[in-house]
């Protein structure tokens, strides 16, 4: 961690008082900020929870929303939902694993993407869906998700 | 509500994603354009219930809706909502069967069959505005209970209602709050279980974004019955917009002096906080819940333990329930329990909320009265099945419910007939599936999951439903054993009833009904190797080509 | 939880209980597991050590009681005038899948096991007479995974392990909070080591408690 990150992480940790139940609202507020939960974050809020290192694996290895690698750049995160299963998400699914060259769960080598599921979005009369960054796309088709992927891959190019 | 044109845009989940906010900063400058910003309101409103058809315009006081509007129709929608008589013809819903328009969502089937009570608000006011809340009669049965009514005449009250709650048992709600309020302590709780984790189920989603007030007045009445002065609103962190939303509430509640100390000017202090959860199915699960707020993993508690109403949430006194549990609770108090239990069936009272999806032609989210027929339902308000299929079945109660074939068409929904087809009320969801959907590979998608979300505690569950799941996925693969069925009824039996929580408890459900109503499928995988459906692609059948 | 049957205060003899048709009489506020192994009657248990909280996790240990309900026996108290079955065929439709399953699920040979000889797996087996064919019927695990170091005594082998906590509770119970954590969930549940490895004494009692023989000392 950077001295630019030791700030963002004191920063987060100055609103909470330092109880226990505190853990996972801060673990998810270092994800949203840092993408992933850094091996020195963790030991910073184990020595401010007072709550043994070993313990908040514990607790950030059992929950989905929880990374403890380097998230990509941009987040594919396909719905596995009932609904979405029904319309077919398994072949959306298969058509991103395709097109990026991941299997679910898998962050690309140069960072630049993860390919994720998401049990429920909660979206389920758009079925099936997915979500980029955050953004909800719906009623998708395996041609439809190339377009998107396709969309994401122009605007990476010319980043550079 | 004044008497000018309204035009409510609809920004829950699914029309947002449909690009509302867009349709809503067109219309915004258009009104601007034509001076008519002042004339006209504009308002972004929760899910109006309707999202196959999103994104979702109403103009009142018409009862006018648009469907699958686009920023480019702002200025046809304004038009249109000076009179509320010329309608924007090709944003009008038309009837899938005769092809008339039927631009008065009143006429529209899915609304007219449906009974919205607690869904009343939803889509019809600004979450985000505690105003419009107050204006709908929000508020008023929490000064009802605080100043005309005792704790004990509330849970009475709640008794009287026959509500119940929405877990597997369906216990009443009123029997909890009262072991609640009677179970010793000076510290209390009161919890809010709005971790939809169902996959195929977005009402609490939609209740959280549409009219979060109505939850957080549930949730003060019940604090001032049992005893509590703090609350938790559990909200799973996929649904970051509930999240805003109920932030937004709760703050707005404290600034009117809803929340907070002496809350209308009686002794009573109560406040809530919103607690994200972190994405785990079991944590629906009370103690589980419980423990996750505490910090902890959400590994339930086992068997003989106190009652969470006892010893919850540290130990202490804890009152839990479902949002729309919450939700319904200021309508008990101000329409009376005799009204709310005049509804519904002898042992179901009122309303049941579902998000009715999966191969329906109305895909959203509907509230019907207590035993209505499930017919009425899929094809009354979901209007039946698109592309001309044939109905196979419908999946109620998410991965703890079950499969219900065509013969149970006619059967009422509540709590009790649900249970008895092997299927459950739970949290809402209802799937349709028709004649391309694999039962088997329902199966196995639903053993997918709840392995997947098995917290990993005991054994039955870990091993058991992994081990469910691997049998399905080979049936599904052309891999089935003959003797496949019968191992699976005997896993299923050991599982349900060895598991240490509802989450296993439960898991086997899937399985059994479909095993029980289409075990014609299961047979032609395992010995024709064969998938009726044609879902299933992997099987080595000379017939398919 | 009732914290009381630890304390050792439970000197009377002041219940009368019935397990299979022998009258017993226990001390109040044992519970059926201690009270049966006691008396020497066998019930299939994992994730019960005496002296260590009981989890109820592992399910083996579920019996009847009245003709009714199936509890599970390590946390289940006695009561005055219990009758308790151990075997009936509602509680075998229970225990003996759960056992083939773990069976099935335990991805080694017995050869070479540090376990053998002490394992309770190996146990349950022989009590349950269980049978090649039944738990061929099952689906076994595909391919090993790798053996993790735990620290530099102590090797761990997550094709064995069953989850019954008792490492991790007996590490917790002797250091205070414990270097033992259990980490990820459902299926991929393991033990994992955190924390100051020098602190770890390798007093080896986690290895020792170890129903099966997960954790190897290291040869390194």
């Amino acid at each position: 961690m950077d001295e630019w990150e030791e700030e963002v992480l004191r920063e987060i940790l100055s609103f909470y008082r330092g109880e226990r139940s505190e853990l996972i609202p801060i673990l998810l507020e270092i994800q949203a900020n840092f993408g992933y939960l850094p091996k020195e974050a963790i030991l910073f809020v184990s020595e401010f929870l007072n709550v043994p290192e070993g313990h908040i694996y514990s607790v950030a290895s059992f929950y989905k929303a929880f990374r403890l690698l380097p998230l990509g750049k941009n987040r594919i995160t396909i719905c596995r939902g009932t609904a979405c299963h029904i319309r077919g998400a398994h072949q959306i699914l298969q058509e991103a694993e395709k097109v990026l060259g991941l299997k679910e769960g898998e962050t690309s080598s140069d960072l630049k993407y993860t390919l994720d599921t998401v049990a429920c979005l909660g979206c389920c009369a758009l079925a099936p869906c997915l979500t980029l960054d955050g953004k909800v796309h719906g009623l998708m088709s395996p041609e439809k998700i190339k377009t998107v992927l396709a969309s994401l891959e122009d605007g990476g190019e010319s980043d550079v | 509500m004044s008497n000018g044109p309204a035009i409510l845009v609809c920004q829950g989940t699914g029309c947002l994603s449909g690009g509302s906010e867009e349709v809503f900063v067109s219309l915004e400058r258009e009104l601007r354009n034509l001076g008519l910003r002042e004339k006209v309101q504009l308002k972004r409103t929760g899910c109006h219930g309707f999202c196959e058809q999103g994104p979702i315009v109403v103009l009142e006081p018409y009862g006018v809706l648009y469907c699958k509007v686009k920023p480019e129709d702002a200025a046809e929608i304004i038009n249109s909502a000076k009179t509320g008589e010329k309608f924007v013809e090709h944003l009008v819903y038309c009837d899938p069967s005769t092809g008339n328009p039927l631009p008065h969502y009143r006429d529209i089937p899915f609304y007219g069959k449906q009974e919205r009570v607690v869904l009343g608000r939803c889509g019809k006011i600004d979450p985000e505005n505690i105003e419009d809340y107050l204006r709908t009669d929000g508020y008023l049965a929490l000064r009802k209970v605080l100043l005309e009514m005792r704790p004990e005449d509330v849970i009475e009250e709640v008794k009287r209602s026959g509500l119940r709650g929405l877990g597997g048992a369906g216990f009443p709600t009123g029997k909890k709050w009262e072991a609640s309020a009677k179970a010793p302590g000076d510290q209390k709780y009161v919890i809010c279980n709005g971790d939809e984790g169902d996959p195929g189920a977005f009402q609490d989603r939609s209740l959280m974004e549409a009219d979060p007030h109505a939850i957080i007045e549930g949730m003060i009445i019940a604090g001032y019955a049992i005893g509590a002065k703090k609350g938790y609103v559990y909200v799973r962190a996929e649904y970051p917009l509930a999240v805003k939303r109920m932030r937004i509430a709760i703050s707005q509640a404290r600034k009117m002096g809803f929340l907070g100390r002496g809350i209308l000017g009686t002794a009573f202090d109560f406040d809530i906080e919103v607690f994200r959860g972190a994405g785990a199915f079991v944590c629906g699960e009370s103690t589980a819940l419980v423990r996750s707020i505490e910090g902890d993993k959400g590994w339930p508690k086992p068997l003989p333990r106190p009652r969470t109403a006892e010893k919850g949430l540290w130990g202490k006194p804890t009152l839990l329930n479902n949002v729309k549990t919450f939700a319904n609770i200021p309508i008990i108090i101000r329409y009376g329990s005799a009204w709310f239990a005049s509804r519904g069936t002898e042992k179901s009272k009122g309303t049941a909320i579902f998000s009715l999806t999966g191969k329906v032609r109305n895909c959203g989210l509907i509230e019907v009265p207590m035993g209505i027929r499930l017919r009425e339902i899929i094809y009354g308000i979901g209007g039946g099945i698109p592309n001309g299929k044939k109905f196979k079945a419908v999946q109620t109660g998410g991965p703890s419910g079950g499969c219900l074939p065509a013969e149970l068409l006619d059967m009422p929904v509540d709590f009790d007939s649900l249970k008895a087809c092997g299927s459950m009320m739970g949290s809402g969801g209802m799937v349709v599936m028709d004649e391309q959907t694999c039962m088997v590979d329902v199966a196995r998608y639903f053993l997918e999951f709840t392995q997947r979300e098995s917290c990993g505690q005991c054994i039955p569950c870990r091993i058991g439903t992994r081990q469910m799941f691997q049998i399905l996925d080979d049936i599904t693969r052309g891999r089935g054993r003959r003797e496949d069925i019968d191992l699976l009824l005997e896993l299923s039996e050991a599982i349900a009833n060895g598991s240490l929580c509802a989450l296993g408890q439960t898991a086997p459900n899937p399985v059994l009904t479909t095993i029980r109503y289409f075990r014609d499928e299961y047979e032609a995988h395992i010995s024709e190797k064969r998938c009726p459906a044609g879902v299933c692609q992997n099987l080595s059948s000379p017939e398919t080509t | 939880m009732p914290e009381s049957f630890f304390a050792g205060d439970y000197m009377t003899n002041d219940v009368s209980i019935i397990i299979d048709g022998h009258r017993i009489a226990a001390e109040k506020g044992a519970t059926i597991l201690e009270v049966a192994l006691r008396n020497n009657i066998y019930i299939p248990h994992l994730c019960y050590y005496p002296g260590l909280k009981p989890k109820g996790a592992c399910r083996l240990c579920m019996v009847e009681i009245d003709g009714k309900e199936l509890v599970t026996a390590c946390r289940t108290e006695v009561e005055d005038g219990m009758v308790i079955n151990t075997w009936t065929p509602k509680v075998e439709r229970v225990v003996r899948p759960i056992a083939e399953l773990l069976i099935a699920n335990h991805h080694a040979t017995c050869k070479d096991c540090p376990g053998t000889g002490k394992c309770e797996l190996q146990k349950i087996r022989a009590k349950l007479k269980i049978q090649r064919s039944r738990v061929e019927r099952l689906r076994s695990p595909q391919g090993a995974l790798p053996i993790i170091a735990l620290n530099r005594y102590l090797d761990y082998d997550p094709n064995k392990c069953v989850c019954c906590g008792i490492c991790i509770d007996t590490c917790s119970d002797i250091n205070g909070t414990g270097f033992l954590y259990f980490v990820d969930r459902g299926y991929s549940t393991k033990v994992a080591f955190f924390g100051d490895e020098s602190k770890c004494e390798s007093c080896m009692k986690c290895a020792m408690r170890c129903p099966v023989g997960v954790l190897i000392p290291s040869k390194r």
